[in-house]
């Protein structure tokens, strides 16, 4: 138990100092944030839009989708900023470096993404958030309970996001340039997930597989279950795909690195 | 007590080799031709608690392959690395935790934050106890000075200060052993005194076990009380720095510029080697004769403009030994 509690504290105090580093560059932070909030808009704008010209959709109301467009912010940066310092100290040969200390890489580097998303959350997410609160309302979580289940499922959503991006980093070691595999994976995730277009809006026969991959479980099946548009079996179904997926993904991870140590081990550093 | 022992150690790679030309690439492609380079060949030594031991040897040597195995980044194609009593390619997370690294062309520290912060990491990343770690990094701060940028970011640190400030975070967890790789690189003499007179001290004090791979042989002279020079992979010299400098390090190059050029030079305390225009090799030996020496004779009877004084290179260590011992 002291081990466990010890390791995480050390992941903690990781987590705070990448919270820290975030705040260096406040330029960039300025910058971002106006990024994303013409991003929201935009697609706010966009949406009203196609509502008034098809009233016919009954899908979903305005409110939801404009509550569901200003929710994908939450979810975890969709291309994690680790994979370009991955794939270059995989080129470099740095990467033996982390064989000399005695924390795991994937522990370290999550701990790490995990500082850089509460970052972005408190001061990019939330304050966001609330304009477009107060600009274009929101519907707000149904019950208490819902609230919760919607924290697991973002945080299973981020353990699912973190692992897809973990796999594309190591794959550095085996594709050189990894430019075009990461436009890829993000691009994949974008539109499968829901983060662009909501996942109702597919046709039904696109909407039954999507459903069952990974990437619905980073998006869409969080921001539902925030919305309430699902029932109980519902949302432990969500909550199986994701767990399902995240233990999948974790699995190909490790064998990957563990490929790509005894490489180095054997083939040199 | 042996700390580290490497018995019979062999380490080869296969490289594929890049055959000529536009069809030779094409031919590359579909059967690559491989080429067994041997790094490290049948080396054996071991290293006791408490030695501060240099290792030496030209680029391409195999000192880094070693170092390598030594630090459990690479596997040994034959033979057997014992650190601690494991074998730290077997036990990577276990070895780390007893052993300090410096690579002195990487940082591990964090670009955007402060030495504080990055030493508090480390404190957790090792579980440090409070009190150990106290004691270490206030020693740090004494010796290394690292007071005066303790709150600075990394990235504004020059690299004089930088490196101090890695070779520091290599001690925090009281390890029992510290491998330096290149520590002095690209530093002037300033910061690299600081850092081996921090080393000798820690050291002395701590007995903390250090192994030195440099180019300047003056860290090892002021550092280290053992010397292993490695060539082509194989071990040429295991013993004492002193002995060494003594019986091979101890001819000396000086560079003289005159004002102009000067026909039949001679000097009663070394030889001439080469001669290009106006400016003259002399070689000497250091125990018979100190440069300043050679320098008042030479001016008292031609115009010198200026002169420059060589360290002995570790290629040209290696040559002597074979040299001498042939």
């Amino acid at each position: 138990m002291r081990e466990i509690s010890k390791s995480v504290k050390s992941n903690l105090i990781i987590a705070r100092q990448t919270f820290l580093n975030s705040m260096v560059f406040r330029t960039n932070y300025i910058i971002d944030i106006v990024v994303d909030l013409i991003f929201v808009l935009l697609s706010i704008m966009l949406w009203t839009t196609i509502f008034k010209d098809n009233p016919s959709q009954n899908i979903t109301s305005l409110a939801t989708l404009i509550t569901y467009v200003g929710l994908t912010k939450i979810v975890a940066q969709i291309d994690m900023k680790f994979v370009w310092d991955i794939q270059s100290r995989i080129l470099s040969g740095e990467i033996a470096i982390e064989l000399v200390r005695p924390i795991k890489l994937r522990t370290y580097l999550f701990a790490q993404e995990l500082g850089r998303y509460f970052n972005n959350l408190l001061i990019k997410t939330i304050p966001l958030y609330v304009l477009i609160y107060f600009l274009f309302g929101i519907d707000l979580p149904k019950s208490f309970s819902a609230v919760l289940l919607f924290i697991l499922s973002i945080f299973l959503s981020y353990i699912l996001l973190f692992n897809l991006n973990y796999i594309t980093a190591l794959a550095a070691f085996w594709i050189t340039k990894l430019f075009s595999l990461s436009v890829f994976k993000d691009q994949t995730i974008r539109l499968l997930s829901g983060a662009i277009v909501p996942l109702w809006f597919f046709p039904d026969w696109l909407f039954s597989i999507t459903k069952y991959l990974p990437f619905a479980g980073i998006v869409f099946l969080p921001l539902n279950i925030y919305l309430g548009k699902v029932s109980t079996t519902e949302t432990i179904e969500a909550f199986m795909l994701q767990i399902i997926w995240i233990l999948i993904t974790t699995f190909i991870g490790s064998m990957m690195w563990k490929k790509i140590v005894s490489n180095l081990a054997i083939n040199g550093g | 007590m042996d700390i580290i022992q490497v018995e019979n150690v062999s380490k080869s790679y296969l490289r594929k080799d890049q055959r000529e030309g536009t069809l030779g690439g094409l031919k590359d492609l579909f059967k690559p031709v491989w080429v067994q380079k041997d790094a490290v060949k049948n080396i054996n030594f071991s290293i006791k608690l408490g030695d501060s031991v240099g290792y030496i040897g030209s680029n391409g040597s195999g000192k880094s392959t070693t170092i390598k195995m030594l630090t459990g980044i690479l596997t040994p194609t034959e033979g057997r690395v014992l650190v601690n009593g494991l074998e730290p390619y077997k036990d990577r997370m276990k070895n780390a935790k007893n052993i300090g690294v410096v690579f002195g062309q990487r940082t591990q520290l964090w670009w955007d934050l402060a030495i504080r912060e990055s030493f508090e990491l480390f404190k957790h990343i090792y579980r440090v106890p409070d009190n150990v770690f106290k004691l270490n990094k206030e020693k740090m701060i004494e010796l290394l000075r690292l007071d005066e940028f303790y709150s600075t970011p990394v990235r504004q640190l020059s690299l004089g200060q930088r490196m101090r400030a890695e070779v520091a975070a290599a001690f925090l967890h009281s390890p029992s052993i510290v491998f330096l790789d290149e520590p002095t690189i690209g530093l002037d003499v300033v910061a690299k005194e600081q850092i081996r007179k921090f080393l000798r001290e820690i050291n002395k004090e701590h007995k903390t076990t250090i192994i030195l791979t440099t180019h300047d042989m003056d860290d090892i002279e002021q550092v280290c009380e053992r010397l292993l020079l490695i060539n082509s992979g194989e071990l040429i010299y295991d013993g004492f720095v002193r002995g060494f400098m003594d019986d091979f390090g101890n001819e000396r190059v000086i560079t003289v510029h005159f004002e102009e050029p000067i026909q039949n030079i001679y000097t009663p305390f070394g030889t001439v080697h080469s001669q290009a225009g106006n400016i003259v090799k002399i070689i000497f030996e250091k125990s018979a004769v100190s440069a300043p020496k050679i320098l008042q004779d030479l001016s008292a009877r031609y115009p010198v403009i200026d002169f420059q004084l060589e360290e002995p290179k570790i290629e040209h260590l290696v040559r002597q030994v074979y040299e001498i011992r042939s």
